[in-house]
């Protein structure tokens, strides 16, 4: 195998010295394979569809300088796909040719090749392989399924809900989260396409598309061209779904609605941060096509014409936030609109147009009709606020975040419960998103309190499913991550009161401004004193931590005494050369014997996460019509498969 | 030892090139920038210690009075109290949000501490909506370094939309005159040259020097292959 992926190299050197041997080359083949990138025909399939699914086959021709690719095709198992190939000039004598939307019926794997013409008549062809899952028609199918996306959170997020929630007894939870309740658990990995660490585009988008893709990407494959718009595509289940079933398509979140996950469910771009044409794509394809019926969160700046103060909307196609101007030939392979470059466009209106009922507040949500079938809800310019604040915030506490500009935003748990009554509706059944994003965003702040709120907030979300599934039993529920965040550990309880950390953690040094914890009093280990092995409580020393709710369901202080602590393994502070250990036995800070290799953490720089994702599996829990196909460990892409079987072949 | 020369004189020369190229903008910036008469502009040191600056030049402008709270259901709307200072010389206590901006020319400011993280979120953030643009004059080779402290903005409030080189819209700036430490009242020098700062270069910011008379965002998409 890697004899036969050099080969390709050794061509190509001999190419440079010996110009009669020159000839063009592809230099990728969409969709992604080991065969074509290392010669590897065997399992795993990179690249993996369900029959009809519709993806783009997309290659680069790396022509001879001063020739150009006049023509190209693509063959499938070796006959030629029938279509229009679109040959584009992409500079330095590279070329784009794609076909658009093709799609296969029949199960298996299948070879697929590309053949450029260059203008002197020269050929270039390269071969890859993609599969194409076959679905079984087998018991009963679900009508529903719901995604519960807790951005980031993997079992220590989920550990510290449930003690902080429930509480812990002699070694017991008092209580399981809801979404311990769900029968059924696996564990998924979470590589992107280019990295073991994904971030929250491939991470979901892999749950509405079945594949991998480049970090930062939604909906597509990676391509070689500057364009955030053109990148061969995927098609989304929610799309997939409303075309073959007529279901309704839901997103929900706590962020910005552009932000990566709620944008890996209906967007295709390269670019997740790439706002105005993400939001447009809501209304021109979402709507039009994937059959969108509800979205809620935050991100109202996009929505508003530029100009009005508070609007995002981005006057290019190119800069961080662009607007979406696709290509002619892929709006008119794919049958979508080709979007224009409209910075004053009024989406609150579009959508409003388009039949939506708007909902700028918890207020105007909740008088919603049970007769509504189209809901927008913004709520915020950008991300919403945390549970934590907007809890402190019902209880009369201050506003804090944005919540004074915002006084009435919705819980999670009341996004998701509208959702559901407006999705219902529909009567061919629905995909519905839901996603906590702020467990996230949080833990990268290293804010334990808020992301541990948030998980709880999300916890009672999935409850609401859950209420829903007990009613709908032909409904899936699926409850996961899209990666870990963090390297959060829960490694132990404060051995002290509020009060007393307060004191200490406020206490002035001798010279009476600076902390005691900043070596106020001369004494570099005062905070290691006061504040580590002096709260630190470890083993034994942990104990329960005891938090109590209040009625309203969420915590009534998250700074209980004696409360739980969390450390951060990605990426904290320590003594770390990298390199394995010669003695066992030896602690960091012995190994440092020069005491020139201290690790101030990798992700430490202004504009970067003080904490990060990590490679860490994620769980899952399902449950509902079909959840038994999630038991085991897999790949996060398999999680669109069972689902899809369970939705177009059923599941006993 | 050639090559290790080369490696040291390279970078320097770098920074030369690009506090060049700031030199030449800075005049037009420095132009635009200046809606009042130099001296005008001086701090009055008259019943101060030497080192302290005087803002009674400047009207008092808190975060919370630039829009109207809480939100209407769409945009947001200035207050009056922005719209009849807009154009004037302001003040403003508040904090550098941490992170950095291709634009050496800005940096972010917010009522309380925040950080935003650039490169995982881009546009899709948590800051608050009374976000203003410090806008200040260009030095060559320097660009605004984070600090926490607590500080005095003294300027001229700008309100409207403008894009700026990260993509962002801005709707209110303030083009920075003085620039003081809140607790002591005393000048502070936020600009501090490229070559030192080492996080804005490993974060890939990239320093670009707007053009005169341009706001066009930055051509990101090379940035996302």
């Amino acid at each position: 195998m890697k004899i036969t992926s050099k080969l390709p190299i050794y061509l190509a050197a001999a190419g440079l010295v010996t110009t009669s041997f020159a000839a063009p080359s592809v230099t990728r083949l969409n969709p992604p394979s080991a065969l074509f990138t290392d010669g590897d025909a065997m399992p795993p399939f990179i690249s993996r569809f369900v029959p009809g699914q519709r993806f783009d086959l997309q290659a680069t021709i790396q022509a001879d300088a001063g020739q150009t690719i006049t023509s190209a095709i693509f063959k499938v198992g070796g006959v030629t796909v029938p279509g229009t190939v679109t040959v584009t000039s992409i500079g330095s004598d590279k070329f784009n040719v794609v076909l658009r939307a093709y799609s296969n019926a029949v199960a298996g794997v299948k070879t697929v090749t590309v053949e450029a013409t260059q203008s002197n008549s020269l050929l270039a062809t390269a071969s890859g392989n993609f599969e194409i899952v076959g679905i079984t028609t087998v018991g009963r199918k679900a009508k529903n399924i719901i995604y519960l996306i807790g951005d980031g959170m993997s079992l220590a997020h989920r550990t510290a809900a449930r003690i902080v929630t429930n509480g812990i007894t002699m070694g017991k939870a008092n209580a399981a989260l809801a979404m311990d309740k769900l029968p059924v658990t696996g564990i998924l990995n979470t590589p992107s396409l280019n990295s073991i660490i994904t971030d929250s585009a491939p991470g979901a988008a892999c749950y509405s598309v079945g594949n991998k893709s480049n970090n930062g990407q939604e909906g597509v494959f990676p391509d070689d061209t500057t364009d955030k718009w053109d990148n061969p595509r995927v098609e989304h289940m929610g799309n997939y779904l409303a075309r073959t079933q007529g279901k309704a398509l839901g997103i929900v979140t706590t962020a910005d609605v552009e932000d990566a996950t709620p944008g890996s469910f209906s967007a295709h771009t390269q670019d997740r941060g790439a706002g105005t044409g993400i939001v447009d794509m809501y209304l021109d394809e979402g709507v039009a096509n994937h059959n969108l019926r509800v979205l809620l969160g935050g991100g109202r700046k996009w929505f508003i014409p530029s100009g009005s103060a508070g609007s995002g909307r981005v006057n290019s196609t190119t800069a961080a936030g662009a607007d979406a101007v696709l290509p002619a030939e892929l709006a008119t392979g794919w049958g979508v609109s080709a979007g224009a470059l409209d910075p004053t466009r009024d989406l609150i209106a579009g959508f409003v147009s388009a039949g939506f009922t708007y909902a700028p507040d918890s207020t105007t949500l909740n008088g919603v009709s049970s007769a509504t079938t189209k809901l927008l809800g913004l709520f915020n310019t950008g991300n919403m606020d945390v549970s934590l604040d907007k809890i402190a915030e019902r209880r009369g506490g201050t506003s804090v975040g944005t919540v004074a500009t915002f006084p009435d935003q919705p819980l999670l748990e009341e996004m998701t419960e509208k959702a559901l009554q407006v999705l219902k509706n529909n009567t061919q059944g629905f995909v519905l998103m839901v996603e906590a994003a702020s467990i996230d965003k949080q833990a990268h702040n290293m804010d334990t309190e808020r992301f541990v709120h948030d998980t709880i907030e999300f916890d009672r979300s999935v409850q609401k499913c859950i209420d829903f599934q007990v009613a709908n039993p032909d409904t899936l529920i699926i409850v996961t991550a899209d990666h870990e965040c963090a390297g959060v550990a829960i490694f132990g309880a404060s051995l002290v009161t509020n009060t007393e950390l307060v004191t200490r953690s406020t206490a002035l040094g001798t010279d009476g401004v600076a902390g005691v914890v900043n070596g106020g009093t001369g004494t570099a280990t005062d905070g290691q004193k006061t504040l580590r092995t002096g709260v630190a409580g470890i083993y034994d020393n942990a104990a329960f931590p005891i938090y109590t709710n209040n009625a309203d369901g969420y915590p009534a202080t998250m700074d209980p005494d004696r409360k739980m602590l969390i450390g951060y393994g990605g990426n904290g502070d320590r003594y770390e050369d990298w390199r394995q250990n010669p003695n066992p036995g030896v602690n960091p800070d012995v190994r440092d014997t020069a005491g020139d290799f201290f690790i101030t953490g990798q992700a430490a720089g202004t504009g970067n996460s003080t904490a990060v994702h990590t490679a860490a599996d994620i769980p899952l829990s399902a449950g509902g019509r079909g959840a038994s196909l999630f038991t085991g460990t897999m790949d996060n892409t398999e999680v669109f498969f069972k689902a899809m079987q369970v939705l177009i072949g059923g599941a006993k | 030892m050639l090559l290790k020369s080369f490696t040291f004189i390279l970078p320097l020369a770098f920074f030369g090139f690009i506090g060049t190229i700031a030199w030449l903008n800075q005049g037009v910036k420095a132009n635009s920038l200046s809606k009042e008469e130099p001296s005008k502009r001086q701090p009055s040191v008259v019943a101060a210690p030497v080192d302290q600056l005087d803002f009674t030049d400047y009207a008092p402008l808190k975060f919370e009075e630039i829009f109207v709270t809480p939100a209407g259901p769409k945009g947001l709307e200035y207050t009056a109290k922005a719209n009849e200072l807009k154009g004037k010389r302001v003040h403003m206590d508040g904090f550098m949000v941490k992170h950095f901006n291709d634009d050496p020319q800005l940096f972010m400011f917010t009522a309380l501490p925040t950080s935003h993280n650039s490169v995982e979120y881009g546009l899709a953030d948590s800051l608050p909506v009374s976000l203003v643009h410090v806008v200040m004059q260009v030095r060559p080779g320097d660009a605004p370094i984070w600090t926490p402290r607590r500080l005095t903005i003294a300027g001229t409030l700008e309100l409207g939309s403008r894009q700026e080189m990260d993509g962002r819209v801005s709707h209110v700036r303030l083009l920075c005159d003085l620039v003081a430490d809140s607790k002591t009242q005393t000048a502070l020098e936020l600009r501090k040259p490229l070559a030192l700062q080492k996080d804005r270069r490993a974060m890939g910011a990239k320093t670009d020097f707007r053009l005169p008379q341009t706001n066009k965002p930055k051509d990101t998409s090379q940035l996302t292959q």
